[in-house]
């Protein structure tokens, strides 16, 4: 059995906006990743997903809930394994165009980990730049370049190296190709993967794309207004959904075959997603849900063992 | 049967298909900059008459026989023409030549008041920003009572403080106009936080002054310049208006706002000694505002192509 | 026999000047539409698809843009060449467009129902009361909830998904005869996607409008359209009915397409194949086909010479070399390629 990486206890985010609003965008979230797996997280707008992929990187402070990384909880770290920890977890932005400083120059993009880390001298962090763009098929010579002048798969590419410099352990990959072409998103997978076999990467994988969620992923987990409503291994999830919000979500995508595309029956959800300031008791899902019932509006939040690894917030199963 | 010959048809190797790939030439900031500002006839323009003026003021005043301060009582009140280019005041100095030593008192009062407005605005206008909260607060509240008082009248009573001079009105307007400077830094500090390269780079655990000097700084340049361009052409007219309510220079120094002064009390008889400084002073101005408009549009990205 | 074509892009060429040079944006593109069809426009970013189909309504920013060649006949009309009278009257009532991004084409400013009006009074003589009814029954039509209280709102009080579907009733206002949506769910959910292309199949039905859909989404595409055409760095490169371009594509680039998206429907074991390199700066125009670069099958004469369209199949036709007598060996190649079903 594989050790668990970082767990989630309990996580909460809230954002306090004017006028007292409060928006929550992460609720009580209990969650394991595993070491070198790849934890999909798929939802839509609103659903807290990168929020929640922040969290965990540290750029946003936990409202409440425990990140242990390690069996260390994270409020609990000294700086030095507060270094440490922010060493060995990495994120990669979905926008390539803005995730990169427009005033740096490659090597200086790249450097900056290793730099701030303070690791190896200054020839060593050169070679360890060389190496680092060798591993994400960019060539050498690139080093004094500027990002603008790069595509935007070859930007991700830069991402990806930069997160890479300081040899990370776990990387939160925050929709990394939702804005590229379709045929370079392949090639950025592709190399997510291979590097994870390479290295020995975990990541959390956060996506609205559940094609290439399910391409990529070992385990899924499903998020709809700041919860996990439902969490698996990738087979069963997408053989064996049952969570209403997941049947439905999987039932909307089209596939790219006419034949099929044809035939596919939809599980209409009619109705917006609710605003993420207005919470209701009970399950969120129930105001578009075609099979809610009166029980919803007192479910309990938590996730619920279904067997095969299999875990759904849902009053079906409670 | 197919119209070409065979060897058409041989597949491409690797390396033939790689020399297709064409990339765009490498353009750095800076230099794209230049292009776009270059395209700009009003800027331009603006440019060669500051340069012009610029090198008048360094060369103008050897072009002529007289000092500038050298008193002449029987060439009072000449009109401009072959002796005196530009002729000359009540007490027989040269006016040309008083026009270009002028032009260097207020050009580097211009200059150097706008380059210190800008060291402490932005710093000012980092820290507002990058802190935020009860200090952002705090600095903006402080700014918005100092906006409140016009600028003119804080300069006024500083120089009726210090002595007048050069040196003390470059003072004085360093102190009171870093607002706009300030505010705008801040403002900018405040978008450059949210943006993912900064939000990254905290992420990894840079310091803050990390950020401030590699991502901040570097980001801040085009929108300071921009400002800085306005700032000296203000700096040149606050200092044109204490030298005309006799808080600025002090003779026998002469400064533009010197010459203008003296210009508008023998503005009825002897209207060249108004016109000619006014026409320098506003040709100045002009040409900073129409520099300054045109850089911000080739710095503006969204107007990239 | 051949139905009367609604519309017809011939010869279309469009370039833009640029500080770093002239970017040809689309070179000699041809497409039609037949009434009441369903054509998807499919291709990648710089592959001049929204470009194209911009120029129809002179949606064109001429400058930098220039259309140097090529006609866009509406029903026999040349819209390059008519009068800008003329085009108004055309866009909006006979052919509407809807884009990608409802906030920005959505005046923030005036409420959603004068909007529709607006529109409405533009294009029909009909008074004030009419035009109330009419926005009434489009906002029923696209399935906005509470029509009276949205009419009265502004864009910004709407949701995304809302937002698009004003658009289309803004756009279906004059009952036009051709549609066309560029990009219209990229930026929305994709439950919320699925919601909007159902509207659009609807109203497709009941009002035979021809759609134009632009996307880079090849599942959307597969359950609305009728024909395909694949674009390319400016260059139609495949175009055919939809099941033949999904089952049997001929273009390697296509293929290529097809298998570097994965499908639900997929074996989760199946790796995606991807397409190498990135799409081209098309600042300098490639003398030979733009995908040489790219293409695992390409030849010496593809870096040279541009190759004449072919026709593999009835209603199909082909911008590739491999489909000349003389590329038997490497034609065959690509159709022993592995072929994951």
């Amino acid at each position: 059995m594989k050790e668990k990486i970082l767990e989630l206890r309990h996580l909460q985010k809230h954002f306090h906006l004017s006028r007292g609003r409060i928006l929550k965008a992460v609720e009580d979230i209990d969650l394991d990743i595993f070491e070198g797996e790849t934890f999909g997280l798929v939802g839509e707008s609103g659903c807290g997903k990168s929020t929640l992929g922040r969290t965990i990187k540290g750029i946003y402070e936990p409202t409440a809930g425990q990140i242990v990384y390690q069996g260390k909880d994270t409020a609990h770290m000294d700086a030095q394994e507060r270094k440490l920890y922010r060493r060995d977890l990495q994120i990669i932005f979905q926008d390539p165009y803005s995730s990169l400083n427009p005033r740096m120059t490659v090597k200086e993009l790249i450097a900056e980990g290793l730099e701030i880390h303070g690791l190896g001298t200054r020839k060593e962090q050169e070679e360890r730049v060389f190496e680092t763009l060798k591993l994400v098929g960019l060539s050498p010579e690139y080093v004094t370049r500027f990002a603008h002048e790069f595509s935007g798969g070859q930007r991700q590419r830069l991402a990806i190296a930069r997160a890479l410099a300081v040899r990370p352990r776990f990387i939160v990959c925050d929709e990394p190709i939702s804005a590229l072409d379709v045929s370079i998103q392949g090639q950025i997978v592709n190399l997510i993967k291979d590097l994870q076999r390479e290295l020995g990467l975990t990541y959390l994988f956060i996506a609205h794309d559940l094609s290439m969620v399910k391409y990529i992923s070992d385990r899924v987990g499903v998020m709809y207004l700041g919860r996990l409503v439902e969490v698996a291994d990738k087979a069963e999830l997408f053989a064996n959904p049952q969570h209403p919000y997941t049947q439905a979500l999987l039932s909307s995508i089209p596939i790219p075959n006419p034949n099929i595309e044809r035939e596919r029956k939809e599980i209409p959800i009619e109705g917006e997603i609710p605003s993420p300031l207005e919470r209701i008791p009970g399950c969120s899902f129930k105001t578009r849900c075609p099979f809610a019932v009166a029980k919803c509006d007192t479910m309990a939040y938590e996730l619920r063992d279904v067997g095969n690894r299999h875990f759904v917030m849902c009053t079906k199963f409670q | 049967m197919s119209e070409l010959p065979q060897e058409m048809f041989i597949p491409l190797d690797r390396a033939e298909k790689a020399g297709l790939k064409t990339e765009t030439e490498t353009i750095a900031f800076w230099s794209d900059v230049w292009r776009r500002f270059r395209r700009n006839k009003a800027g331009m323009a603006g440019v060669i008459i500051i340069i012009l003026f610029v090198l008048l003021a360094l060369i103008g005043p050897s072009l002529v026989p007289y000092t500038f301060n050298k008193i002449d009582l029987h060439s009072t009140y000449i009109h401009p023409g072959r002796a005196h280019w530009f002729g000359t005041d009540l007490l027989g100095r040269d006016i040309w030549a008083q026009l270009w030593i002028g032009a260097r008192v207020s050009l580097l009062i211009g200059v150097v008041s706008a380059l210190s407005q800008m060291v402490i605005g932005t710093i000012v206008g980092s820290i507002s920003g990058i802190y935020g909260g009860k200090v952002d607060m705090i600095i903006m509240r402080a700014v918005d009572i100092l906006i409140a008082v016009p600028f003119l009248i804080w300069v006024s009573l500083f120089m009726l403080v210090l002595k007048p001079g050069i040196q003390s009105i470059i003072l004085a307007f360093s102190i009171t106009e870093w607002k706009g400077m300030a505010r705008l830094v801040r403002g900018e500090v405040l978008r450059l936080k949210e943006t993912e390269y900064v939000l990254a780079s905290k992420g990894m655990g840079a310091s803050t002054w990390r950020l401030m000097t590699k991502h901040f700084f570097p980001n801040l340049l085009p929108v300071v310049t921009v400002s800085m361009t306005f700032q000296v052409t203000s700096a040149i007219f606050g200092e044109a208006f204490l030298s005309y309510i006799g808080l600025g220079i002090q003779p026998p120094l002469t400064s533009w706002g010197v010459l203008i002064a003296a210009g508008i009390n023998e503005m009825r008889y002897y209207t060249y000694m108004l016109f000619i400084p006014a026409i320098f002073i506003s040709l100045t101005m002009l040409s900073l505002q129409l520099i300054g408009d045109s850089l911000r549009d080739a710095t503006d990205p969204k107007l990239r192509q | 026999m051949p139905e009367e074509k609604l519309l017809e892009v011939k010869n279309l060429t469009i370039s833009f000047h640029t500080f770093a040079g002239d970017v040809s944006a689309v070179r000699n593109v041809d497409f039609d539409l037949r009434p009441g069809e369903v054509i998807a426009i499919v291709g990648e970013s710089g592959s001049g698809k929204s470009v194209s189909t911009q120029a129809i309504l002179g949606l064109t920013p001429i400058p930098p843009g220039e259309i140097k060649s090529g006609e866009i006949l509406f029903k026999g009309e040349n819209l390059l060449a008519c009068s800008a009278k003329r085009l108004s009257e055309v866009s909006g009532s006979r052919i509407s467009m809807i884009f990608q991004d409802p906030m920005t084409s959505l005046n923030p400013t005036m409420k959603v129902g004068n909007q529709i009006r607006e529109i409405l009074h533009q294009h029909a003589r009909m008074t004030r009361g009419q035009s109330a009814e009419r926005a009434m029954e489009l906002m029923n039509l696209v399935g906005i909830p509470e029509p009276k209280v949205r009419l009265g709102q502004y864009p910004h009080e709407f949701s995304g998904g809302m937002r698009q579907r004003a658009m289309i009733a803004m756009a279906m206002a004059n009952r036009p005869e051709v549609l066309i949506a560029d990009e219209p769910t990229t930026a929305l959910d994709v439950t919320i996607q699925s919601q909007i292309f159902r509207l659009l199949r609807e109203l497709q039905r009941d009002f035979h409008t021809a759609i134009i859909l632009i996307t880079h989404d090849l599942g959307v595409v597969a359950g609305m359209a009728d024909r395909i055409v694949v674009m390319y760095a400016g260059k139609v490169m495949e175009e055919g009915t939809t099941d033949q371009v999904y089952y049997r594509p001929h273009h390697p680039y296509t293929a290529g397409l097809l298998q570097a998206v994965p499908s639900l429907a997929d074996d989760a074991r199946k790796k995606l194949r991807t397409i190498e390199g990135t799409p081209p700066f098309l600042l300098h125009v490639p003398a030979g086909c733009p995908f040489a670069e790219r293409c695992e099958y390409s030849m010496r004469i593809c870096k040279e010479k541009e190759p004449p369209y072919f026709h593999p199949e009835a209603g199909n036709r082909v911008f590739c070399w491999l489909y000349d007598d003389g590329a038997s060996a490497q034609r065959a190649r690509f159709d022993a390629r592995e072929v994951a079903q």
